[in-house]
């Protein structure tokens, strides 16, 4: 009898949690019947409770919702500048690019996000392929910002790019030892390369756009010689790397620009030492150019703050926010009025990868293939 | 009659298993006690964990003071039945000092009343200077005699006793077996107690019943 | 059976603390079993290269972490409790407690923290090469690999063993012990013969709560580029864009939580030793001989040294570094926000976690045992992934509650409970109830049924008797509990990440912030604050040790 009342619960328990699926599910279907803009319009009455009329789209509202994977100081700053200039209350969730695109996946239409921005033009170009985003029309931004740092259909917007150079050792290496990324991948680097590992986008971006350049098999043969080439086995992030040549451990180092950057400003008096003793060089002049990633902001297709979400991004890529991006992050700027920091300044101008950072999420698996086949770890 | 009835009780503790109270019955008296002698695990203990509604029988039906507790489609809760249970490690509530173990069952009674009972019940067994203690600070035969007086406290109409003697030492039993039997005497009550030691329920009852060769009464 | 009969059943059964607990396990269950429904979808094409190429590899990691991790933890549990409690040496009563502090501090916090010491530019190459004139050879020092991550899960860890096996012994060994030493055993002999057998259960529950922790960590492997299943469910969701495959890989180490859930039940199987001893006197320690005090003086400090007084005093210096231009007001809101969600879910948990605890001693068979484990084991998962089920939950419970929204005025569609602190709270008592529910267990173990039991034959229902005789006797357990559980949710990051609402920071998300872009230095000050709070807490659980002991 103690068995079977036991089943009886067992029975129970399985209904209850039937009822609450089935009831969960419905509903998602009763959802996906309803009307398009409905959320838009019910967020707004949510936000602006004065106002029972109901509000045009195109109306600005009094706030505008982020979902961020950029976590600077100088973003939040750029934030509260805007707030205060514009009355346009900004509200962030800040969290890892995938999992916030997974959000507004879930969210789907009743999603309260309006921009998504983040790193690397590869996940923007996901989040664009994955439907969460919708073009931006402003005349300002497409002023303030060149078409290659765009979207092709706006979907997103360059918000500032980085460079992945060469650092070397001063005392060792002599520039003109150095030439292209491809250079790499020979024999005179032997034991002498450093590199985060291949599972590290910045890495899987580059390749991606070597693919893009020199299609598949030559990167593979670049990506074993750069596995061969290597003094350790990866470790550690971009600074790592820095810090290593000037230890000793190797010569050559690929790495982002702002890293640099960041330690010749570091309160650490060691990390200032490590900045002054290495050298940027900006590889690929003669031929295909530098490679760039970029950071950006896209609008998210349910956005139910639009007109604030794009008047944010104007503000963004105005020349002012565009100086302190650059001034206090080391981050180039996308508009092409903003004067660069000294830093910058001194390391000069360079021709840039003409690639489109749709490749980098194009042939992202493809990377991650190719280092599992070489030994890239 | 106000008797205690229990007709063809049988309980297993797990589905698999032999029943270790198979097809049972027994009823006893008001105003009797009686003893029940048998092996360990030949389900002593459980029948009176069956009489308290500790445990829920397989089959059969019990019946108090003409109330049906249990049987194929009632279940009275332990709280509900009014029996007393002497634990047989008393399980007195080491937190609480002695006066508020045995009035722990009164909360029903006005506060005049439940002092009332409480020295009545510290009188009953002789424990008038210990109402302050706290159970550990007590011996064996204390602890027991507390025991006894909170599960008559709130007048059950049987007391339960589960091997009343089993954590006593062995010079004392003789004189905490006449006590019991005072007390229980002056309290006239209906009494069922479980022992492994013949000697015990014959010093003590009115009758004794083997649990190994059920008896039909 | 008759309907009757069914009613009576359900009438035995049912009462108030049942259905609480249903409950909670209900709303436990669903994100879980959401996660676990994934092994019911047809596999794809990404799960099958997973499958073949790198699972082996990944829990291979996940293996060689946790076992790793469990040895050394359990030999440095246990030695150091042992230690403590049977002998006399100098700053033993400091020791006692001081080596649980490591517990407050977070094993990411302290992964960046040896990593950016030890590197190049770190405090030991730095005074070396500046000081000294010793250039260090590249490699020598190296804490990126599994070894290293290792050496951080152990420090981290090891007060769980610690802890447990030093109240177990404290309290209840001495019997057996002095008779152990009557019978001529002293030594390592003692040691193995006698006092490793007999706090085996204190040892093995000490031990789970380490194995849990490190198959669920992330920070520290993902760190530190030790391939684990708990980095390749990241890899797979990040790099391959399929969240499906992710959530199928996590539902297979939830299985194996389970599993290991179950051998541990096994493991505990006889563990009855503590109700023949329920008055037990403290064991008396023994004195050293001078040299042998000094030994044990050293490995203590050194122990407490590298968990705890290195990392954070390196990490104060370079708080004071930074603190001009990190510190701002926000650090109290951020500090309230931490305290805010984890003293809510630790409510909550604590509430679910006596209840279900309570439901388990007195009806105990295997559909409670059962249920209490599901619900404990999202403490297994990583946090990502029991946020993924949350959000999925909460957004359907949100759009079928969508034309009610309509109807109060909030407008249809509308994301409300899934904005709301609700769904971080719930994230938390999923991830971090069996942390309360353990705690509550073991009260409940060492409480003799009989006083519940008597409480109801004196016709006081399962209310008063719990709040009038349990609650009192489990106290001490009900503390530890909370305290437990609020210093894990403050130090929790990756569910935190992914379900707070907006503008919803904490300091563990803010120390995240700068460690993600490689500023360490930027992260202490908020690490620093982090470690403060939960330091608190910890002294905390020590106090009320000691008030339980007098």
């Amino acid at each position: 009898m103690v068995s079977k009342s036991r089943k009886v619960w067992m029975l129970g328990l399985v209904f209850i949690l039937v009822l609450l699926t089935a009831c969960g599910s419905a509903g998602s279907n009763d959802n996906q019947a309803n009307g398009s803009n409905t959320s838009a319009e019910g967020q707004q009455e949510q936000n602006d409770s004065n106002t029972n009329e109901p509000v045009s789209e195109e109306e600005l509202t009094s706030e505008v919702n982020i979902y961020t994977a950029r976590h600077y100081d100088v973003d939040a700053e750029l934030y509260a500048q805007f707030t205060e200039e514009t009355g346009i209350q900004v509200n962030v969730i800040e969290g890892k690019a995938p999992e916030l695109i997974e959000r507004l996946k879930r969210e789907g239409e009743s999603s309260p996000a309006d921009l998504f921005i983040t790193v690397d033009g590869g996940i923007l170009h996901t989040a664009k392929a994955e439907g969460v985003l919708q073009p931006v029309v402003s005349d300002v931004v497409d002023a303030q910002v060149p078409a290659e740092l765009r979207d092709t259909d706006s979907h997103w917007i360059g918000l500032s790019t980085r460079a992945r150079v060469i650092a070397y050792a001063k005392d060792r290496v002599n520039p003109e030892e150095l030439s292209t990324y491809e250079d790499l991948a020979s024999d005179k680097w032997k034991g002498r390369l450093l590199v985060r590992s291949s599972s590290n986008l910045y890495n899987q971006s580059l390749m991606a756009s070597l693919i893009a350049l020199n299609g598949e098999e030559a990167t593979e043969q670049w990506a074993a010689g750069i596995a061969a080439n290597l003094a350790r086995d990866p470790e550690g992030g971009d600074r790592d790397q820095a810090k290593a040549i000037v230890a000793g451990v190797g010569d050559v180092a690929i790495m982002n620009t702002y890293y640099v950057g960041h330690m010749s400003v570091s309160d650490d008096a060691e990390e200032v030492k490590v900045a002054e003793q290495i050298g940027v060089f900006f590889p690929n002049q003669d031929s295909t150019g530098t490679h760039v990633n970029i950071s950006g902001a896209g609008l998210t297709k349910h956005a139910p703050n639009k007109a604030a979400a794009v008047k944010l991004i104007e503000y963004l890529t105005a020349k002012e926010a565009q100086e302190k991006f650059s001034s206090v992050n080391f981050e180039y700027p996308v508009n092409p009025d903003a004067e660069w920091p000294e830093l910058l300044q001194s390391w000069g101008t360079f021709n840039k990868q003409s690639v489109d950072f749709a490749a980098y999420s194009e042939y992202n698996p493809k990377t991650v293939e190719i280092s599992n086949k070489v030994g890239w770890k | 009659m106000n008797d205690v009835i229990m007709k063809d009780l049988t309980y297993r503790y797990s589905a698999k298993e032999a029943p270790v109270i198979d097809d049972y019955s027994l009823t006893i008296k008001q105003g009797e006690v009686v003893g029940i002698v048998g092996a360990s695990g030949s389900g002593k203990s459980t029948l009176l964990r069956l009489i308290a509604g500790l445990e829920m029988p397989e089959q059969g039906s019990i019946t108090i003071d003409n109330r049906v507790v249990v049987d194929s489609h009632t279940f009275i809760h332990a709280e509900d039945r009014g029996v007393g249970l002497v634990f047989q490690d008393y399980a007195l509530f080491p937190h609480l000092t002695v006066a508020q173990n045995i009035v722990f069952g009164l909360n029903q009674l006005k506060r005049a009343e439940r002092r009332e009972r409480l020295v009545e019940m510290l009188d009953l067994v002789q424990l008038g200077g210990y109402a302050k203690r706290y159970p550990h600070e007590l011996s064996g035969g204390q602890q027991q005699r507390v025991a006894l007086a909170r599960a008559l406290a709130p007048k059950p109409s049987i007391l339960l006793m589960d091997e009343p003697f089993s954590n006593l030492d062995a010079d004392l039993k003789a004189g905490i077996r006449q006590e019991l039997q005072d007390i229980l005497h002056k309290a006239q009550i209906t009494c069922l107690l479980v022992s492994h030691d013949q000697q015990d329920i014959e010093a003590i009852c009115s009758r004794a019943v083997n649990m190994n060769t059920p008896v039909m009464v | 059976m008759h309907l009757a009969a069914i009613t009576r059943n359900f009438k035995r059964h049912m009462n108030g603390w049942l259905a609480v607990s249903m409950l909670g396990a209900a709303g436990i269950l669903l994100p879980i079993l959401y996660v676990l429904l994934s092994l019911f979808t047809k596999p794809n094409d990404n799960w099958e290269q997973v499958k073949q190429y790198l699972l082996l590899d990944y829990i291979q990691g996940t293996l060689m972490v946790a076992g790793m991790t469990a040895v050394l933890a359990a030999i440095l549990g246990v030695g150091l409790a042992w230690l403590v409690t049977a002998y006399r040496f100098p700053f033993r009563g400091f020791f006692r407690w001081a080596l649980i502090l490591p517990l407050a501090m977070p094993p990411y916090i302290a992964a960046y923290t040896y990593k950016t010491m030890t590197s190049y530019t770190g405090i030991i190459q730095a005074t070396l090469r500046n000081h000294l004139g010793i250039t260090v050879p590249p490699g020598m020092i190296e804490v990126m690999s599994m070894r290293g991550a290792v050496f951080i899960l152990t420090l981290c860890l090891f007060p769980y063993v610690f802890l447990i096996t030093r109240t177990f012994l404290e309290r209840q060994s001495s019997a057996y012990i002095d008779n152990a030493r009557l019978l001529g055993r002293k030594g390592i002999g003692l040691f193995f013969q006698v006092v490793v057998p007999i706090a085996r259960p204190a040892i093995i529950a000490g031990v789970m709560l380490v194995i849990f922790e490190a198959i669920s960590d992330y920070g520290v492997v993902s760190y530190f580029g030790v391939q684990t299943v708990s980095t390749a469910i990241f890899q797979i969701w990040f790099g391959m864009y399929d969240v499906d495959s992710a959530l199928r890989l996590a539902a297979w180490l939830m299985i194996i939580v389970i599993g290991i859930f179950l051998i541990e039940r096994w493991l505990r199987r006889n563990r009855q030793f503590h109700s023949l001893t329920q008055q037990a006197k403290p064991l008396v320690p023994r004195s050293l001989s001078r040299w042998k005090a000094v030994f044990a003086c050293t490995v203590c400090s050194l122990v407490l040294l590298l968990s705890f007084i290195v990392p954070v005093a390196q990490i104060a210096v370079w708080s004071v570094w930074t603190s001009h231009k990190v510190w701002d007001s926000n650090f109290v809101e951020l500090t309230l926000n931490t305290m805010k969600g984890a003293l809510l879910a630790t409510l909550i948990i604590i509430i679910f976690a006596t209840v279900a605890a309570r439901v388990c001693r007195y009806a105990s068979n295997s559909f409670s045992y059962g249920m209490s484990r599901v619900m404990t084991a999202g403490y297994a998962t990583p946090g990502a992934v029991i946020a993924v089920g949350v959000l999925a939950v909460f957004i359907s419970l949100d759009n079928s509650l969508s034309s009610f929204y309509g109807w109060m005025g909030q407008g249809e569609g509308a994301l409300i409970l899934s904005l709301s602190l609700g769904m971080l709270i719930t994230g938390y008592v999923i991830r971090f109830m069996a942390t309360g529910y353990n705690a509550m267990e073991a009260g409940y173990e060492k409480l003799s049924k009989s006083y519940t039991e008597a409480a109801r034959t004196l016709g006081r229902g399962h209310f008063a008797a719990f709040f009038k005789i349990e609650l009192p006797l489990i106290r001490g357990a009900l503390f530890s509990g909370f305290v437990l559980a609020f210093v894990e949710i403050i130090k929790e990051l990756p569910l935190t990440l992914l379900l707070r609402p907006f503008n919803f920071n904490t300091l563990a998300t803010r120390a995240y912030t700068y460690a993600i872009d490689e500023r360490i230095y930027e992260a202490a000050l908020p690490s620093l604050l982090l470690i403060m709070l939960s330091l608190v807490s910890v002294l905390t659980i020590h106090l009320i040790g000691k008030r339980d002991t007098q």
